[in-house]
Order: structure tokens, then C-alpha cells, then sequence
């Protein structure tokens, strides 16, 4: 394998972002933009798919690829190098990445054509493609932490795009705030790696990190637990996602790639790239696995009742990577990768065709201004429905094989993944059933009271295109790993997982589970269709006042929102107001006023001598002489 | 060529030229500092020459003065100072050339310039001072420029700001001379000899006690000039009034001067004290983070939240010298750079917000990033360094700091670490307010930047983008000065010998033999003979 | 032998005496620099009679050095009392109390 493109992949967004930023004396023309920002990320893709063809024809253990550019530092004896990994795991993320980028930024062209700041947001989603593939590419702790928080940053750009708008502003300060949180975590857990081991690059961690933390340890727990903190804050794990539903206030191709497809989903990539450590860690390992199914049938409620089409997606976005979090958490590495794969392209298409919905819409979000679109929309009715088929779980779209594995093996996998595969069960009825929720009111049905202001209108090919890759892909994306038939993923990610536990399902649980989660989603879209699809969606009415507490609770977000601020935010405000209010004008804590007082005071008692006349102080340089020459003749 | 000497009596010569001719048209006073400054920036990259990272002190240049007090014009060169001479000339040049001399004041200019490079003169001396008592000249030397430019040239309540700042300042300073004196007498003790040279002292060996008061005097005096909490007091006033180009240098160059003492003072002479205090210190500088940060979550102008913002990065400054390893206290010296590069850009942005609208709050401004988007570009950088975005290069130090301090004090970055949360909140809070949001009164053209702020930030923000790809540039200066600091403070401390990475001296120091003529020391008690029997 | 150190002693006792009652008692600035000459030179007196009676040359070159004092001090004195006489205040030392506390 080369090296040279590995650089390339991950520097040619890079030299795209700085082109655009560096053009900006004068507005280049649009052509320009559009050239660079989609180029750049279309190069990277072709080097990235350049690189997975040599990958192939390499045996199994050849397929790792380390390539240093210099020392970054060396901390008395722990050396660090900005150096890039190259291997199945990375290369996986690697295509998802380039590939997926480059089509939703081919398709944010049109998208956001009529926009003024043209140029900063193919120079933003430029920088996201380069921090994103550093994560994944980093060789070490500290540069999966700079891809880490430079995403973040990219992600904190791009939500807060339109920076006029005071609710975008804030949600993009929560979102960096809460990554930043992570990144602490991560922070953490590299420095707890680097004195227990001596070393950050991931070769060595995790060679000798079986005898350097020890199973089931303290340390080793700590280290899981604090890496973990960094992949709950980024994957919008319980109870730190409420960041990713705000994050919808960016543009719908950000929403598209960066809030679906592929930063949120780092969280399970940075589970999968460390499963040594997590396989040291079984208590911190459960704890992943706990988190992950909470979050997932938690959203998944919560996604019921959303009237906004962007935040369906987001919170269904938040349950998915629940289930890939809950079966990292399970040892379920290669299924948990598996899922991010289709999830990437069904969502990734899905909230294309939001996206294709809102343009034609003139920027209408809410639902129940939708309806009957099927008339207008057809292309995009028949992909959007491709879309909720394959998130719901049917045969043969891909979420079906992708999901069915989690939940099969998880069966398999002890105690805890009996339950947490019956959690998973629940929350696919719940998928099918918000999915289609929102298919129905969307497509089907009337349209809303008065009609459309406009005839909404079909997009261009620029716009349909990659939108139709990515409904294919999400079609046949599964069928890589077919139960009982390929293993395509296993084998591929082999190499990577250095600790794999090696958990498979049995050929009757395979199919008690195929079984179990047909007729899931059978159920789930029946009872979507008798509420909101046949006769017009009338049920829909009557439900909404079925149960008000439960509503109001779901409309909540589980009450998440205002239990944080009253825990974390508003204590520091309050302290820090009242700091600036009563201490500092005194001084620290009043020690230094104290200080002074004192000092105010003795002066006071001496000020009456100084009266500054000068006679008198004559008078009592005499009396002290007189006084010393008195006391030296006494003294004798 | 004496270059030391050279290095910091060019800016007082150069200073003292322009204080004495006061009538000088502001045109030519313009003309001499913007000679000085560059020169002196000139001989200092000259020292990178010829500098030998694996040895210690260097360059030494050492002549007599007062020797009956223990005054020695003593200079060397060591990685730590070449980091800070580096930092001080670049910071100075920058702001000298770009931002006082494009807004120069109308009362008195060329001596308002003269009083800064007087200001560079005595820094640069103490950075290079090998002898306590020196230290110190340069220690009091380096607050009268600052207090009559905060005095003269400040905003409004400057005269409460400044008293206050000397005030603080002095009483530390003065209950440090007590310690010089007594560092002196004490250590006359052990060698026979009156001496104030810091590298004699390296080697002597105190008392218990005596280490420890000892540190605990010149302790207070670096704490206080950090600052640590809770001796800030000064901090808001005079960062608050003091003209920004003041400001700037007060952040970025001379809040070094408490930190370096710590080092250059604190560790290698008194170990035993730095042993014994490192637990209170590093409580100090958490408290200090944790307690900044809310203060400049809420603080109601855009220079305090800086301000305050300073008092929480320093802390992690103090905490990568107090951790006592050598991993945290490189960090500590990487951090220094890099905090005097961040706050004196971030001062900078404020500062020409502030001039360009007429408003200091936080809350005046808005939606700037319309009309302004190089400025909003690079105030996202420096606020993105500022928080310690990892990849920034504040980051590189603070994560080096996290690395060494987690070795022995957990708990402390475990709550540090939640200062970097409290940053992102309150720097997001200041661009978010001036740059994003509904628009203002101010119109985002009226900010965008000129030439000279480009000269001011373009130069820092590269820096600090070379900084952040490659601090081993840095480490590798500083490596082994650091590890001649950190050694005997970790003998003290019964580290593991595989973690102390210098050699203690010996005691007394080879140096220090008493000279003939001198009282002998008294002879220790003669070993009994144990062998012999009859 | 010449004169006895006593008689030195009682003379610039003397001297002594009378310039500090001076600077005591009065209020013309003019006046209470007169008085300060007064006690110098009562020391300087004092000075030039040790160094006779201890045979020794220290005490005259003290006594030059106060001389040296002195007329500087004259110097600073009466350009004080300049200055103040043009600021049209009346030189009256009671009346000068700026420093005070």
C-alpha cells in the first residue's frame, strides 16, 4: 500500500478548505466553490478507493499500514508521532467517509445554492471531511483526540451556520460544550493509558495493555469508562445526547453527514478501534452496553411524537447509534461496525430526501404542514420509502440484516444480552412505527389545511443523483453479510479487532430472531398505517389526547433539558455571578480587603501625628534623641 | 560579545534615550522603538545559535558589583530563559511595531514608548539573572514602567488599579528580599561562604525548616505575581485599565515572571520547601481554575473574561510546576509560550473591538461576523486556543501537563480537566456574543481588520500554528533545563530513581569551597573509630 | 598643648543649641535655614575638635564633606523658598502642611 495516498486522502479536503478560505479577498465564483469543494473530497474518495483495492490483494495480516510524517513530541521518553493508520477498521470509515461525503456535498450544490456564504460552507464541510478522517486515520491516542475535537469544532461551524439565528448559535455552543466534555474524558483516558504503559500509539497500547492495566482492573476500568465518556458526549449517548436533536438548527446536508452518517457514529468507531481495552473492562463494557439500550428505546419514544421531519431523523438517528453502542458495549464489534455501515447510507438517504422535501417546501420543516406529497414528489416518495423500509427492518434492505444481526448474536451473549435483545426488539417496533409515522403524514394523506403555497417542486439531477446512489446502496448494503450465507464484514474486520470475543448466534436463534423482528416491524408499520395512513390519518386526532401526561413527557425529551441545566449549568452561573457581584470587587474573598482594612486603620491612629507641619517634626526628632540619650545614660 | 548583557541593555538604553528626550516628535520616538524592538528580537534569535540543549546554564557572563551584599552581575542562559526570551522579544516586537506605534497616545509618546522597552530590558534580565539579589533588581526594576504606564495612560480608575497592583506586588516582593537575605546567611552556614549565586545555592542543603520558610517567602511573592488564587486581587483592575497594548504585555510576558520563579528559584534551591508546599499550591491553582472560569463565564467586559480566563490558564501553569515531574513541568514551560502568544492575541481582538466600537461589554456587539469575516476567522483560532481545542497549541502543553501531573496528583487533573469544559463555555460566550447573533449597533465592517492588525495577530496566529504542529521543537529545548529544575524537588520527594532524569548537586556545591581567608565551616563531629579495638 | 577638647565641646554645644531652639521656635523658612547652618557648623566644631585631640586627619575630612552638604542644602533650600515665594504664599513653615496625614 502507498503511503503517499494515504496523505492525500486525508490532506486533500484539507488543501480544499484552505483554497477556499485563502480566495476569500475577493468572493471567487460559484463554479470555483463548487469545483474545490466538491473536488477535493472526490480526490480523497479516489485515493481512499485506490488504497482498498491495493488492500485487497494483501494477505490478512499485511493489511495495516503505518506511515509517520515526524516526531510531534517527545515527553521524556513518551513519543509521539503524527503518523497515520491504514487498516481494515480505519479503511471501512475511510470509504464511508470520502464516499458518503462526496455525495451529499455534490448534492449541498444545489442545495445551497441560493445561499450568500456559499464559499464558507463547502469550506466548512472541506475542514469536517479532514477532521473527520484524521480521527479515523490517526495512529495514536492524541491524534484520534485532535480528529476528535476538530470534528467537533467542524460540527460546532456548521450547526451554528446560520449565525444570525440566536437558536442556532445556542445550539451550537451546546453541541461544542458537550463535545468538549468528551474530549475530556478522552484527555483522561490517554493520560491514564500513558502512565500505565509508557506509550499512545495504538500498536503498542494495545500490545501491552493486557499486562500493563491487567483484566477487570481498576485502572483498566477507568480507562474504558473515561473513553467511553468521550463516545457517549460525540454519539449522543444517554445522558449526554441532547445535544444532536438541537444540532438540527444546521443546514440538512450537515444534518446529512455529519449528524448521521458519520461524526456521531465515531463514538462506536473509537469502541470497535480500542475492543482490547474494552475487553479488560467487562464492568465498563456492560455499562456501554446498558447505556446504548437505554438511549436507543429512550429516542426511539421520544421520536414518536416529533412534529419536526429533521428532529424524527435526529432522535431515530440517536436510537440507531444506540444499537450500535449497545452491541459494541456486548462485544459485538464487527455487528456493531455493520450497522454503522447501513445506517450510514439509509439515514444518509433519508435526510437527502428531508432535505429534497424542505427545498421543494421553501424550508417548511413542520409535518403537519405536509401531506399528500406522493403527487408532487414521486421520486423522492419511492426513496424515502426505501429508506423506512430498510431503518424498520425488512427484508431485503439492508438495516434488516444489520439489525437482525446485532439482535441475534446479542441473544447469544449472556444474561445481560437476553435482555438487552429483547430491549432492541422493542425499540425496532417502535422504529418501524415512528418511521412510517412520519412516511405517511409526509406522503401520504391530505395535504395540510389551504393547500401548498407553491407546487412543490422536483430537484435537479445534481440533487437526485446522489440521492439515488445512496437508495441503492441502502438497498443492497446489507447484503454483505448475509446469516448463514457470507460473512463479508467479519472476515474484512478481522485483522482490526485484536480482541474479538467471537460471539455467533446459533443457527435457531438466527432464525427465531429473523422471525421476531419481521414481524417487529410488521407490527410497527400496521399500526403507523391504521393511525396515519388509512382513511386520511382521522386516528391521528383522537390519539393525541389518548395520553396527555405521556405526551407531554415524550414532548419533554424525558425532561433531560431542564434537569442538566439545574444540575451542571446553573450552579457554576450562580457561583460565577456571584462572584463578580460580592467577591471580586472586594478583593479575593475580602482576604486582601482584610488586609487593608487593617492597614487603614493603623494609619488612621498614626495619621494624627503627621499633621505636616514642619516645626513639630523638628520637635520630635529632638524628643526621640532626647529620649535615646536619656535611655544610653540610664542603661550605663 | 557579552550578548546577554547586550540583549537586555539595548531596550533600557534605547528606552532611557527616549524618556530623556520627552519633546521628541512622535514621528522619531515611532522611528527609535520600532529600531530597538526588532534589534533586540534580532540578538535574542541569535542566541538560538550556538545554544546547546544538553547542557545547562550557558553563556555565562559574570562580573562583580556589590559583592560585600552578595550583587554579582551574573547572567547565563538556560532552556527555560531562551523560551521566555524568545516569547518576550517576539511579543514586544510585535506589539511595539504593530499596535503602539499605529495608536500611539497624544500625552507624552515617547515616553510612554521609552517606559516599554525599559519594561523589555528588566524582563529580559530577569529571565537571565543568576543571581538572587539581580533577580530581584530586576523583579522591582520591571514594575516601574508598568506602574506609571497603568498610572498615567489608564483608563478610568487607574489610580485604585494601579496602587492596588503595586501594592500586591510589593508586599510579596519585599517579604522575598527578607528571603534573599536569608537564603544568603543560611547557606554562608553550610558553605562558609556569602553568596547569592543561584547555582551555588543549587546545591546546598537547608534544613528542613529552613527550606521550607524559605520557599514559603519567595513563594508568595511568585503567587502573588502569577497570580494564583487567592491573590488575584490585582488582576482585574490592572488588566482592566491599563492601556491594551499594556494589557497585552502584562498578560502575556510579565504573568511569566511569578511562574519562572517557581522554577528558576523554587524547586532546585529550596526542594524540601517545594516538597512540602506542593499539595497547597496545586489546591491553589485548581481552585484558581475552576474559580476563574466562572468568574469569566460571567464577567460583564470582554477584557476580564480574558482576564479571568488568564487566571485559569496560569493555573494550569502552576500545576505543571508543581506536580514535580518532569513530563508536567515541560508541559508547564511549553504552556507559558503558548499562553503569552494566546492571551496576547485574544487582548489584541478585544482591544480593537473595543476601540473600533467604543464598547467594552460583552453584550454591546453582535452579529459581526457579517460584515467582518477575516476577523471572525481569526478570533475563532485564537478562541479555539484559547479553550485548548486539542490540536491547538495550548493543548500540546496543557495535555503534557495532564500526562506529568497524573503520575502522582490524580485527583488535581482529574478537576483541572473540568476548567477546559468551563473555557469552552466562557470563550464561546465572548465570539459568540460579539461575532454570531442578531446584529449590533456596531456594523461588522466598522471592525474588520487593518494592516496593523495583521501585523499584530498574523504573526502570533503562526506561531501558535507552529507551535501546534510541532511542540517537540520546544520540548527539545527545554528538556534537559527542565530536568536539572525538577531533580532535586523529586529527591525530596522520594520519587523512584528511574523518574528523576538529572543529577542533584553535590552539597556544597564543587563551586562554592570557601576561599582562602574565610571562616572554615564548623568540622562535622569526627566519626568514631568503631573498628579499632584493643 | 593648646586648648582642652572641653572648650570645643562647650562651643559647639553651644551652637548646636542655639540652631535647634531656632528651628523650634521659628516660622520664616528664611530663618530655619539659618538655623540648620547653625547646627552643622556646631557640629562641625564638634568634628574638628576630635580629629586635634585624637590626632587624626578623619574628623577634618568629615567636617569638609558636612560643609559640601550644607552649601547643597542651602542650595535646595533657598530655591524651595523661591519657588514658594513666587506661588505668593506667605513663607511661614506653619502654613505649609500638605503632608499632612
Amino acid at each position: 500500500m502507498t503511503p503517499a495516498l494515504a496523505w492525500i486522502t486525508l490532506l486533500a479536503p484539507l488543501a480544499g478548505m484552505l483554497l477556499l478560505v485563502a480566495s476569500g479577498g475577493r468572493e471567487p465564483s460559484r463554479g470555483f466553490t463548487r469545483l474545490v469543494g466538491v473536488g477535493s473530497v472526490a480526490v480523497s474518495f479516489a485515493c481512499a478507493l485506490a488504497l482498498f483495492l491495493q488492500m485487497l490483494g494483501k494477505d490478512d495480516h499485511e493489511r495495516a499500514l503505518v506511515s509517520t510524517a515526524w516526531r510531534w513530541a517527545d515527553l521524556e521518553g513518551l513519543r509521539i508521532d503524527l503518523s497515520l493508520l491504514v487498516d481494515p477498521l480505519s479503511m471501512m470509515m475511510m470509504l464511508v467517509i470520502t464516499g458518503v461525503g462526496s455525495l451529499i456535498v455534490l448534492y449541498s450544490t444545489e442545495y445551497m445554492g441560493h445561499d450568500r456564504d456559499y464559499r464558507r460552507f463547502f469550506a466548512e464541510m472541506d475542514f469536517f471531511i479532514f477532521a473527520m478522517l484524521l480521527l479515523v486515520m490517526a495512529a495514536n491516542f492524541v491524534f484520534l483526540i485532535v480528529g476528535w475535537a476538530f470534528v467537533g469544532l467542524a460540527s460546532y461551524l456548521l450547526i451554528g451556520y446560520y449565525y444570525e439565528k440566536p437558536a442556532a448559535v445556542a445550539a451550537a455552543k451546546k453541541a461544542f460544550v458537550i463535545n468538549v466534555l468528551g474530549d475530556v474524558g478522552l484527555v483522561l483516558a490517554a493520560v491514564m493509558i500513558a502512565r500505565e504503559v509508557g506509550a499512545l500509539d495504538f500498536a503498542t497500547v494495545f500490545a501491552s495493555a493486557p499486562d500493563a492495566l491487567g483484566a477487570g482492573s481498576t485502572v483498566a476500568e477507568f480507562v474504558a469508562v473515561m473513553l467511553f465518556v468521550g463516545a457517549a458526549a460525540k454519539s449522543a449517548q444517554v445522558p449526554l445526547h441532547t445535544w444532536l436533536p438541537d444540532a438540527m438548527e444546521g443546514p440538512t446536508p450537515v444534518s446529512a453527514l455529519i449528524h448521521a452518517a458519520t461524526m456521531v457514529t465515531a463514538g462506536v468507531y473509537l469502541i470497535v478501534r480500542c475492543n482490547v481495552l474494552y475487553q479488560l473492562a467487562p464492568h465498563a463494557s456492560e455499562m456501554v452496553a446498558i447505556a446504548g439500550a437505554i438511549t436507543l428505546f429512550m429516542a426511539a419514544t421520544i421520536a414518536t411524537v416529533q412534529e419536526d421531519i429533521k428532529r424524527v431523523l435526529a432522535w431515530s438517528t440517536v436510537s440507531q447509534i444506540g444499537y450500535m453502542i449497545m452491541a459494541a458495549g456486548l462485544g459485538l464489534y464487527t455487528g456493531a461496525m455493520f450497522h454503522f455501515l447501513t445506517h450510514a447510507f439509509f439515514k444518509a438517504l433519508m435526510f437527502l430526501v428531508a432535505g429534497i422535501v424542505i427545498h421543494a417546501l421553501a424550508g417548511e420543516q413542520g409535518i403537519d404542514r405536509m401531506g399528500g406529497l406522493r403527487r408532487y414528489l414521486p421520486v423522492s416518495w419511492v426513496l424515502m420509502g426505501v429508506g423506512c423500509l430498510a431503518i424498520a427492518g425488512v427484508p431485503p434492505f439492508s438495516g434488516f440484516f444489520s439489525k437482525d444481526e446485532i439482535l441475534a448474536r446479542a441473544w447469544d451473549a449472556g444474561d445481560l444480552g437476553k435482555v438487552l435483545s429483547i430491549v432492541g426488539l422493542a425499540g425496532a417496533v417502535l422504529t418501524a412505527f415512528y418511521m412510517f409515522r412520519m412516511f405517511f403524514r409526509v406522503f401520504h394523506g391530505p395535504e395540510p389545511e389551504g393547500g401548498y403555497d407553491h407546487e412543490p417542486h422536483n430537484p435537479t439531477i445534481i440533487m437526485t443523483l446522489p440521492v439515488v446512489i445512496l437508495g441503492v446502496l441502502a438497498v443492497v448494503g446489507g447484503w454483505i453479510q448475509i446469516p448463514t450465507v457470507n460473512h463479508g464484514i467479519n472476515t474484512w474486520l478481522d485483522p482490526s479487532l485484536l480482541a474479538d470475543p467471537g460471539i455467533e448466534a446459533s443457527h435457531a436463534t438466527e432464525w427465531r430472531t429473523i422471525a421476531m423482528s419481521l414481524a417487529a416491524a410488521v407490527v410497527g408499520i400496521g399500526v403507523a398505517w391504521m393511525i396515519f395512513g388509512a382513511g386520511g390519518g382521522r386516528r391521528r386526532i383522537e390519539m393525541a389526547d389518548r395520553f396527555p401526561a405521556l405526551r407531554r413527557f415524550l414532548l419533554d425529551q424525558w425532561r433531560f433539558d431542564p434537569m442538566i441545566d439545574d444540575a451542571v449549568v446553573a450552579p457554576g452561573r450562580d457561583l460565577g455571578d456571584t462572584a463578580v457581584a460580592r467577591f471580586e470587587p472586594r478583593g479575593a474573598l475580602g482576604i486582601a480587603s482584610l488586609g487593608s482594612g487593617l492597614a487603614t486603620g493603623a494609619g488612621r491612629l498614626v495619621r494624627a501625628s503627621q499633621n505636616g507641619m514642619v516645626r513639630v517634626s523638628a520637635f520630635g526628632v529632638v524628643l526621640g534623641v532626647a529620649i535615646v540619650a536619656v535611655a544610653m545614660i540610664l542603661g550605663r | 560579545m557579552p550578548w546577554l548583557t547586550i540583549l537586555l541593555a539595548l531596550p533600557i538604553v534605547g528606552g532611557l534615550v527616549l524618556m530623556l528626550q520627552p519633546r521628541l516628535s512622535a514621528g522619531a520616538a515611532r522611528g527609535i522603538a520600532c529600531l530597538v524592538a526588532p534589534a533586540t528580537f534580532g540578538v535574542a534569535c541569535g542566541l538560538l545559535f550556538g545554544f546547546h540543549p544538553n547542557r545547562g546554564p550557558q553563556r555565562q557572563e559574570r562580573h562583580d558589583w556589590i559583592s560585600s551584599v552578595g550583587l554579582e552581575w551574573t547572567l547565563r542562559l538556560d532552556g527555560i530563559s531562551l523560551a521566555l526570551v524568545m516569547l518576550t522579544a517576539l511579543i514586544f516586537m510585535i506589539t511595539v511595531c504593530a499596535l503602539v506605534v499605529k495608536f500611539l497616545p497624544e500625552r507624552n509618546p515617547a515616553v510612554y514608548l521609552g517606559l516599554i522597552l525599559v519594561a523589555e530590558g528588566a524582563l529580559m534580565g530577569l529571565w537571565l539573572a543568576g543571581n538572587l539579589l539581580l533577580f530581584y533588581v530586576f523583579w522591582e526594576l520591571m514594575l516601574v514602567p508598568f506602574y506609571f504606564l497603568i498610572g498615567v495612560w489608564g483608563a478610568e480608575g487607574r489610580r485604585q488599579a494601579v496602587t492596588r497592583f503595586v501594592i500586591y506586588t510589593m508586599f510579596g516582593s519585599l517579604i522575598m528580599l527578607v528571603g534573599i537575605v536569608a537564603t544568603g546567611v543560611f547557606a554562608q552556614r553550610v558553605t562558609g561562604q556569602f553568596t547569592l549565586d543561584i547555582e551555588a545555592l543549587r546545591g546546598v542543603v537547608f534544613t528542613e525548616d529552613q527550606s521550607r520558610w524559605l520557599f514559603a517567602a519567595f513563594a508568595l511573592a511568585f503567587a502573588i505575581k502569577l497570580p494564583l488564587f487567592p491573590f488575584h486581587g490585582w488582576l482585574p483592575g490592572a488588566y482592566g485599565t491599563a492601556p491594551i497594548a499594556v494589557t497585552v504585555l502584562l498578560a502575556a510576558v510579565m504573568s511569566k515572571a511569578g511562574a519562572y520563579g517557581f522554577m528558576r528559584i523554587g524547586l532546585p534551591v529550596f526542594p524540601d520547601g517545594a516538597a512540602f508546599w506542593q499539595n497547597t499550591l496545586i489546591v491553589m491553582a485548581v481552585v484558581g481554575i475552576i474559580y476563574g472560569s466562572v468568574v469569566a463565564w460571567r464577567a460583564p467586559t470582554m477584557r476580564l473574561v480574558v482576564a479571568y480566563s488568564s487566571l485559569a490558564h496560569l493555573g494550569f501553569v502552576a500545576i505543571g510546576i508543581m506536580a514535580i515531574d518532569p513530563q508536567a513541568a515541560q508541559g508547564a514551560v511549553l504552556q507559558m509560550v503558548n499562553h503569552g502568544l494566546v492571551v496576547a492575541a485574544a487582548f489584541a481582538v478585544v482591544g480593537l473591538l473595543a476601540r473600533r466600537s467604543g464598547r467594552e461589554g460583552v453584550d454591546d456587539l453582535g452579529g459581526l461576523a457579517d460584515g467582518a469575516p477575516w476577523l471572525a476567522g481569526v478570533f475563532l483560532m485564537v478562541t479555539m486556543a484559547s479553550l485548548a481545542i486539542p490540536g491547538s497549541n495550548s493543548w500540546a502543553g496543557e495535555f503534557f501537563i495532564l500526562v506529568g501531573a497524573f503520575r502522582h496528583s490524580a485527583w488535581a487533573v482529574i478537576l483541572a480537566s473540568l476548567g477546559t469544559v468551563y473555557a469552552s463555555v466562557y470563550m464561546l460566550r465572548l465570539y459568540q456574543r460579539t461575532m454570531n447573533g442578531p446584529r449590533g449597533a456596531t456594523p461588522g465592517k466598522a471592525v474588520e481588520m487593518g494592516g496593523a492588525d495583521w501585523a499584530m495577530l498574523a504573526p502570533l496566529v503562526a506561531v501558535m500554528g507552529v507551535i501546534a504542529l510541532w511542540p517537540h521543537g520546544v520540548l527539545r529545548a527545554t528538556e534537559h533545563s527542565v530536568e536539572r529544575v525538577v531533580a532535586p524537588a523529586q529527591q525530596a520527594l522520594n520519587r523512584p530513581a528511574s523518574e528523576i532524569k538529572a543529577a542533584v548537586p553535590a552539597n556544597p556545591p564543587e563551586t562554592s569551597l570557601p576561599l582562602p581567608g574565610d571562616p572554615l565551616p564548623q568540622p562535622t563531629s569526627p566519626t568514631p573509630n568503631t573498628g579499632a579495638t584493643p | 598643648m593648646g586648648i582642652s577638647l572641653m572648650y570645643y565641646l562647650l562651643v559647639s554645644g553651644g551652637l548646636f543649641a542655639l540652631g535647634l531652639l531656632g528651628v523650634l521656635i521659628r516660622r520664616n523658612p528664611l530663618l530655619l535655614l539659618l538655623s540648620v547652618e547653625l547646627m552643622l557648623n556646631g557640629a562641625n566644631v564638634a568634628l574638628i575638635g576630635f580629629s586635634r585631640h585624637w590626632n587624626s586627619t578623619d574628623g577634618q575630612v568629615f567636617a569638609l564633606v558636612v560643609m559640601v552638604v550644607a552649601a547643597a542644602e542651602v542650595v535646595i533650600g533657598l530655591g524651595l523658598i523661591v519657588a514658594v515665594f513666587r506661588q505668593r504664599i506667605a513663607l511661614d513653615v506653619d502654613g505649609m502642611d500638605h503632608l499632612k496625614g
